[in-house]
């Protein structure tokens, strides 16, 4: 093996966990810029109120009657919406702080899975010099064909590791996202009944109303991504491909492809579940029974549960098709036809369509040939 | 965290490929080509490592129990030769190679009190 071979299979090797290295790295000093923002806005809101409350302190010693204890109170109660909007700011703080660290995590990981690849690698490469003095040339052939499948059996189960702490940290971004998500909606029910300040009062304040709690929130909401698809059509007459369920009904499934996928994917069931797994007949988790079923069907999806929105978004729950995934923020199944879908829980199995899933989002239904 | 630097981690892993190919070829100079042997009733079945089939000698004494016999004799010893070329790689790759490497390529030492184990002196071979 020469020297340049050698590098082309390290580079070949570790594509993965590269991209996955990028894309962790990137995002820290996305969320360190949020954070140091974060700690400006609450400079400038705790400034507000401040001012507020010196103002309102001005004014009850200056003046007095009844007019001026409607202007304290308003200004009392405009000051604890700004110590609400303070505290659920700590909250958004917190987020970020937690996000930081599960890329931290996540970006460890798969650099212990990378080490992990280039030992593969170094070994295997040892293993192939060695075997180059084996009498006679022959049988070398047999030999390094051994240890170079070994080395793609190993580094394809590292990088599926690399891929499930990839979406580990995907899906406890999504989470932390997700809460913040949740509280935002008490934002909006506490700014709609915000209180009313008159012109004159806040001539010389910087506070420009309830809305900057609502944007503040709303940026942690973000992180279940749901892409902008066409709209799946319904069965053409005369289309669709016939599949026979393990209950012995007969489903019509769009187009070829699908009807292999769904094909594909119930010749697994019984499977156990493996956290990461893509051996299909041997060990898979969700997303890779849909990936590796999709593959036989001659179809590349991404390897995460939630980057497989692909295709065309079906809007309803009765319109779905054989081949349909249900997506969740941390989850995949597929649909087979007749209400039901394969999933890959422990083992393997056929459920009913449903779209909870454990507390996570749903993120909707995809026709990856659509 | 420093970047993942690629070429520097594919130098090396050419690097120490090369010195490993070159430390086996030395160990393999001083010990011969490495081979297993195994003989019984007039036959005598010489493979390479990995079963490799590379010499067999039937002696006129052996056909005497018939084909089947025969057949099954020869399997059997081409498997015991087999283990026996493995053992010995084992033992030549051993400081070389990685434990799990070796056993990838079905190099796994004999037990001392293996029927298989090897009794026969090889040419040159001093164990």
């Amino acid at each position: 093996m020469t020297e340049h071979e050698t590098d082309q299979l390290v580079r070949h090797g570790l594509d993965t966990t590269n991209q996955f290295a990028q894309k962790l790295r990137h995002d820290p000093a996305a969320i360190g810029g949020a954070r140091d923002a974060h700690y400006a806005l609450q400079t400038s809101v705790g400034r507000t109120r401040d001012v507020a409350s010196e103002q309102r302190v001005n004014l009850a010693s200056a003046s007095s009657g009844s007019t001026t204890d409607r202007a304290t109170a308003t200004s009392q109660s405009l000051e604890k919406e700004v110590q609400d909007l303070l505290d659920e700011s700590a909250e958004i703080e917190k987020a970020v702080t937690e996000a930081a660290e599960a890329l931290h995590v996540g970006e460890i990981k798969n650099d212990q899975v990378r080490d992990q690849i280039v030992k593969e690698i170094s070994a295997s490469m040892k293993a192939l010099a060695a075997v180059k003095n084996i009498q006679p040339p022959e049988s070398r052939g047999a030999a390094s064909r051994d240890i170079l499948m070994k080395l793609q059996t190993k580094i394809t189960q590292l990088t599926g590791q690399a891929a499930t702490f990839s979406e580990q940290a995907i899906n406890e971004l999504t989470a932390i996202g997700t809460r913040l998500g949740g509280e935002e909606q008490s934002t909006s029910s506490s700014s709609a009944s915000s209180t009313k300040v008159g012109s004159s009062f806040n001539s010389s304040s910087g506070y420009s109303g309830g809305s900057d709690g609502g944007g503040g929130g709303g940026g942690g909401g973000g992180a279940v991504h749901k892409p902008r698809l066409p709209v799946a059509i319904p069965p053409q007459p005369g289309s669709g491909v016939a599949i026979n369920l393990p209950g012995g009904k007969q489903v019509m499934a769009p187009n070829e492809t699908a009807a292999k996928a769904v094909r594909a994917a119930l010749s697994q069931l019984g499977v156990p579940y493996v956290w990461g797994g893509t051996a299909r007949g041997v060990g898979l988790d969700c997303s890779g029974l849909v990936m590796t079923s999709y593959q036989d069907a001659g179809m590349q999806l991404p390897r995460t549960a939630a980057q497989q929105t692909v295709g065309a978004e079906v809007p309803s729950i009765d319109q779905l098709l054989p081949g349909d995934l249900v997506v969740w923020s941390g989850h995949v199944a597929m649909v087979i036809g007749d209400g039901q879908m394969v999933e890959a829980g422990d083992p393997v199995q056929i459920s009913k369509i449903r779209t909870t899933n454990a507390g996570q989002s749903f993120i909707g239904f995809y026709r990856p040939t659509g | 965290m420093a970047e993942f630097d690629i070429e520097l981690a594919s130098a090396r892993i050419a690097e120490q490929a090369d010195r490993a190919g070159a430390e086996a070829s030395a160990r393999f100079a001083r010990s011969g080509p490495v081979v297993g042997k195994a003989a019984s009733d007039g036959i005598e079945v010489q493979v390479a490592p990995g079963g490799l089939l590379t010499g067999l000698t039937i002696h006129r004494s052996a056909l005497r129990h018939g084909s089947a016999v025969l057949a099954d004799q020869i399997l059997e010893l081409a498997q015991r030769a087999t283990r026996r070329a493995g053992d010995r790689m084992y033992h030549a790759l051993a400081p070389v190679v990685d434990r799990e490497q070796l056993e990838t390529l079905g190099y796994e030492p004999i037990p001392d009190d293996d029927p298989d184990a090897d009794t026969y002196t090889y040419g040159g071979g001093s164990r």
